[in-house]
């Protein structure tokens, strides 16, 4: 295992010399925000509720709005498309709690595989994480419950423990190989037990809503009909917030956006399993015609089926699900009683 | 790497208005680029037509695999195949894929073949019994059964009529209600079905129509004696990536764009019940 | 000062009667949920006493009953329902029955009389039962914890105005004056030269993620089928297929600062005269923009320039569909 030690400095210091675009979050809830950290400026020294922006970091590499080609129909039928150049310049997320770092786990699982999605895939090829481990749970949180922990490293490539004036820094992966090897130069390797004790201080408790979410996928199957769901289902307004806050909701949106009858382009949008139109066809038939039906997908999408198709929740227990429903519904509360647990 | 969701630009080059003009109309549209099928395809297998300005809608290809053309039986629903039955020949038309599985019609060599289609659902089914009729030796018959509420809203009629002539196949097709000139079965498919009671030995049924048509198509060849590995169907949910990324064809864990729309009865019965026809 | 758990027991009695008389077939009131002191809007029936036995009114019933009944419209058609109230959800549901979405004989009225609401998130999670919740002219308490009215997360509440709540029961004595709209945060912007007036809407425009949930929420909106961008489309199996492929799309999908703006501003225009100003999209919208600057505009012209208070009275004529020979021209109407 590759860990260091290094005074905190030498990492914003490194992040300088190297010229990548740095984003970091700023702030916590609504008014907070994915920024980017330009030159001398300042990186987060700490992570947890306090650093959790209403919007998660998804939005850096699958933005809401992202045009996919445009388009140029001649006067006499020809067509012209172009396809959009989905290219990012070098980018590192910064400081994000666990929680956040492992949405990219499962973006990666849900959008790259088979035939990649190419907007993702473009901006992937230049985009790391440098996860930190958390330090303050809020209300909200169920890390522990989805397989995660404050101090997990799925989906980071480099993990930051913050330790006094000193980051302790472990490497995960080769991707910020580049930023490695200057962190790495002359720094302090860190021992085994001397790490264990660095980690054991991220390893508080996370209490609301304990349950034990692949103990729970295997339940789930026999709650889909669930009388339970139309009871909480009845007050659900059929809006995009706990799709859209998500840091692993991913569905999206294919629409022509025309400048006019000639001229145009394709856009990919983020889209949400809760609009009513999300499954209408346009003959009138709707499978999920129902808020309790969409309501079901969403639980069972996130606490079931990526688990099936990939190994891992696609749930990473960030809350914010449930701090912003405007109508109060609990998406653990809801799998929970789905699944007989409650 | 191959950006998934540029299509290709090809050209109408036939054009079969196959039902009067109205709120039903059909149109049957042979797609070609330079002369060639734009891309090959199995059957089942369907294609991401673009309407730009309006969006894109998931066809099924209509006809059997080949290497000059690909066919489209585009029924009039909204904004979209408004935009595809204005094309003229000659115009240009904008697609992608092939997408989803497709029928197993290689595993289905030496059977019977047995198509039972209701309404639009003929359409994809039109590109397994083609197959059928170019490779006659390969398989062990075909029967196509096959209606619409009346005559003018039948389509393929010609083929079928030359079909029945040329005794390549049991051609049974139906209309709701009678007709003058009519001679073929009125009623509904399904009673047409059971009428005909085709036997589920050494044979193989697929069956594609509105969600009630297979329900209870489906019904009656399990009647009949057919097992649920020998019942095939296809599905239709609202598509718009088409390569499994958008999340929203899914029924279950599944996503019919890419493990469908293409299912066995036998994969049917092992899937969530969500929106299914015969739950 | 005032108990909301005396309030909320004396409301408990009033629901328990009505169900258990018969005299409604349901109730649709704020009960209390797992994340105390949250609120969820519950429905009710006859004999679900333990439902019943977590009924609560107190300033964080922060949502509305009224969206509930637009939500849940088809499943309670031609059902006999008692509604709990808050004053702005009173003015709400004035306007839906001017407009005969919903019919007054199907409901009966109980009206909490409201202060103002505060973020729950703003106070400790109570422990145990029975912890008090009260307030007074100064602001909200839970236990030993107390935040001011301007500082509990409701800017709209401090300058409610609406004192002609008329409900068939009601709970609760009023512990602070009303206030009047004061319009200081759009005097602010509407002071700003028009480029700078541009750029601050620009930004409100651009943050909007088209999450929808303003319009989700708002107890008001409630056009089955959007006109801006259809959340629910109204066609059928029936519906020809010219219908379909002709409907106006004004706001491509597009999250594109132009289509967000008219999203936004047409959302505005279509809630003259009917927008109550209970600030809930406001406080629902998750990247905090500051919507009550666009829906403002349009609510201070309609008080200021036209002297019509929304959801005054179910038997007004909607403000949209009356006209009066004596409504100014347009001199003197903008800004």
């Amino acid at each position: 295992m590759s860990v260091i030690r290094i005074p905190a400095a030498r990492m914003e210091k490194a992040l300088g010399e190297l010229g990548w675009r740095v984003m970091a979050p700023s702030g916590s809830g609504r008014r907070g925000k994915y920024i980017e950290v330009g030159a001398g400026g300042k990186l987060p020294l700490e992570c947890g509720d306090h650093t959790k922006p209403s919007a998660p970091p998804k939005g850096i590499v699958w933005p809401n709005n992202e045009v996919l080609l445009s388009y140029s129909l001649g006067l006499k039928g020809e067509i012209d498309v172009k396809g959009a150049d989905h290219s990012m310049g070098m980018t590192v997320l910064y400081g994000t709690p666990p929680c956040d770092s492992a949405s990219f786990r499962v973006l990666d699982a849900a959008l790259l595989k088979d035939m990649p999605e190419p907007g993702y895939a473009a901006k992937r090829e230049s985009f790391g994480v440098i996860g930190m481990a958390c330090s303050r749970q809020d209300r909200y949180c169920l890390c522990t419950s989805v397989g995660l922990s404050p101090h997990s490293t799925a989906g980071a490539d480099l993990m930051v423990y913050p330790d006094g004036d000193d980051l302790v820094v472990q490497k995960l992966t080769g991707r910020l190989d580049k930023l490695w090897a200057k962190l790495e130069h002359g720094a302090a390797r860190v021992p085994d037990d001397a790490f264990k004790a660095v980690a054991r201080k991220f390893d508080f408790k996370v209490e609301n809503f304990a349950f034990d979410a692949e103990k729970l996928a295997e339940t789930l199957r026999k709650g889909f009909d669930s009388p339970y769901l139309k009871e909480f289902s009845e007050r659900c307004v059929s809006c995009g917030i706990c799709t859209f806050l998500c840091p692993t909701c991913h569905c999206f949106d294919i629409a022509d956006s025309a400048a006019d009858e000639r001229n145009g382009r394709r856009v990919r949008t983020w889209d949400t399993c809760q609009f009513p139109e999300f499954t209408g066809e346009t003959s009138a038939h709707n499978p999920r015609r129902e808020r309790w039906a969409r309501q079901r997908q969403r639980v069972l999408h996130k606490f079931l089926y990526h688990f099936q198709n990939h190994g891992h929740m696609m749930c990473t227990g960030c809350g914010r699900c449930i701090r912003y429903c405007p109508v109060d519904i609990n998406i653990a509360e809801g799998a929970m009683k789905l699944g007989g647990m409650k | 790497m191959k950006d998934e969701y540029l299509p290709v630009v090809a050209e109408v080059t036939d054009i079969r208005t196959e039902t009067p003009p109205g709120d039903r109309m059909i149109k049957t549209l042979r797609v070609q680029k330079d002369g060639k099928a734009p891309f090959a395809h199995l059957p089942g297998q369907c294609a991401m037509i673009s309407a730009f300005g309006r969006g894109e809608a998931m066809i099924s290809i209509a006809c059997p695999p080949n290497d000059e053309y690909l066919e489209f039986s585009i029924l009039l629903q909204g904004a979209v195949t408004t935009s595809l039955q204005y094309l003229e020949k000659g115009e240009k038309i904008a697609l992608r894929g092939p997408y989803g599985n497709n029928f197993p019609v290689d595993e289905w060599k030496g059977k019977r073949v047995i198509v039972v289609g209701g309404g639009i659902g003929i359409a994809p089914l039109r590109s397994i019994y083609g197959h059928v009729v170019r490779h006659p030796a390969d398989y062990a018959g075909l029967d196509i059964f096959y209606g619409a509420r009346d005559s003018q809203s039948i389509i393929y009629k010609q083929e079928f009529l030359d079909l029945l002539e040329k005794k390549k196949a049991g051609v049974h097709l139906s209309i709701d209600r009678p007709e003058p000139g009519w001679n073929h079965f009125v009623g509904f498919v399904a009673a047409n079905l059971t009428r005909a009671a085709p036997s589920p030995k050494n044979a193989v049924a697929i069956t594609c129509g509105p969600p009630i048509h297979i329900k209870v198509t489906l019904d009656i060849l399990k009647k009949l004696g057919f097992t649920e590995d020998q019942v095939y169907t296809t599905l239709e949910r609202k598509m718009k990536c088409g390569f499994g990324k958008c999340g929203r064809c899914n029924i279950g864990e599944v996503y019919t764009c890419t493990k469908g729309p293409v299912f066995s009865l036998a994969r049917l019965q092992k899937l969530l019940p969500e929106g299914l026809p015969d739950k | 000062m005032r108990d909301y758990n005396s309030e909320s027991a004396a409301l408990r009695r009033i629901c328990s009667d009505l169900l258990e008389k018969g005299a409604v077939q349901y109730i649709v009131a704020w009960t209390e949920g797992e994340d105390r002191p949250r609120v969820r809007e519950t429905l009710i029936e006859k004999g679900r006493a333990d439902l019943v036995s977590r009924i609560v009114w107190s300033p964080f019933c922060t949502t509305s009953t009224i969206t509930y009944l637009k939500k849940n419209k088809a499943a309670l058609a031609g059902k006999k329902l008692g509604v709990v109230v808050k004053d702005c959800d009173f003015q709400a549901l004035n306007v839906l029955l001017q407009e005969h979405f919903l019919k007054r004989e199907d409901l009966v009225i109980i009206g909490a009389r409201c202060d103002g609401l505060a973020d729950a998130e703003l106070f400790p999670r109570p422990k145990g039962a029975d912890v008090p919740v009260t307030s007074d002219a100064t602001g909200v308490g839970v236990g030993h914890a107390s935040i001011r009215w301007e500082d509990s997360g409701f800017t709209t509440c401090l300058t409610c105005s609406y004192e002609h709540m008329k409900p068939d029961h009601v709970i609760g004595e009023y512990g602070r004056k009303k206030g009047k709209p004061d319009w200081k945060h759009l005097t602010r912007v509407l002071a700003l030269p028009p480029g700078k007036r541009r750029e601050h809407y620009a930004a409100l425009f651009d943050a909007c993620i088209r999450c929808y949930a303003c319009r989700e929420v708002c107890p008001v909106c409630a056009c089955v089928e959007c006109a801006i961008d259809p959340g629910e489309r109204a066609i059928t199996p029936r519906t020809p297929p010219g219908e379909k492929a002709c409907a106006p799309q004004w706001a491509s999908h597009e999250r594109h600062v132009s289509e967000n703006a008219v999203y936004l501003t047409t959302r505005a225009m279509h809630m003259a005269g009917r927008c109550v100003r209970c600030g809930w999209c406001e406080r629902s919208c998750p990247v905090g923009i500051a919507l009550m600057d666009i829906l403002d505009l349009s609510n201070d012209a309609v008080g200021r320039i036209y002297h019509y208070e929304a959801g005054k009275d179910p038997a007004d004529v909607p403000f949209l569909v009356s006209y009066a020979e004596t409504d100014p021209d347009d001199k003197g109407a903008s800004h």
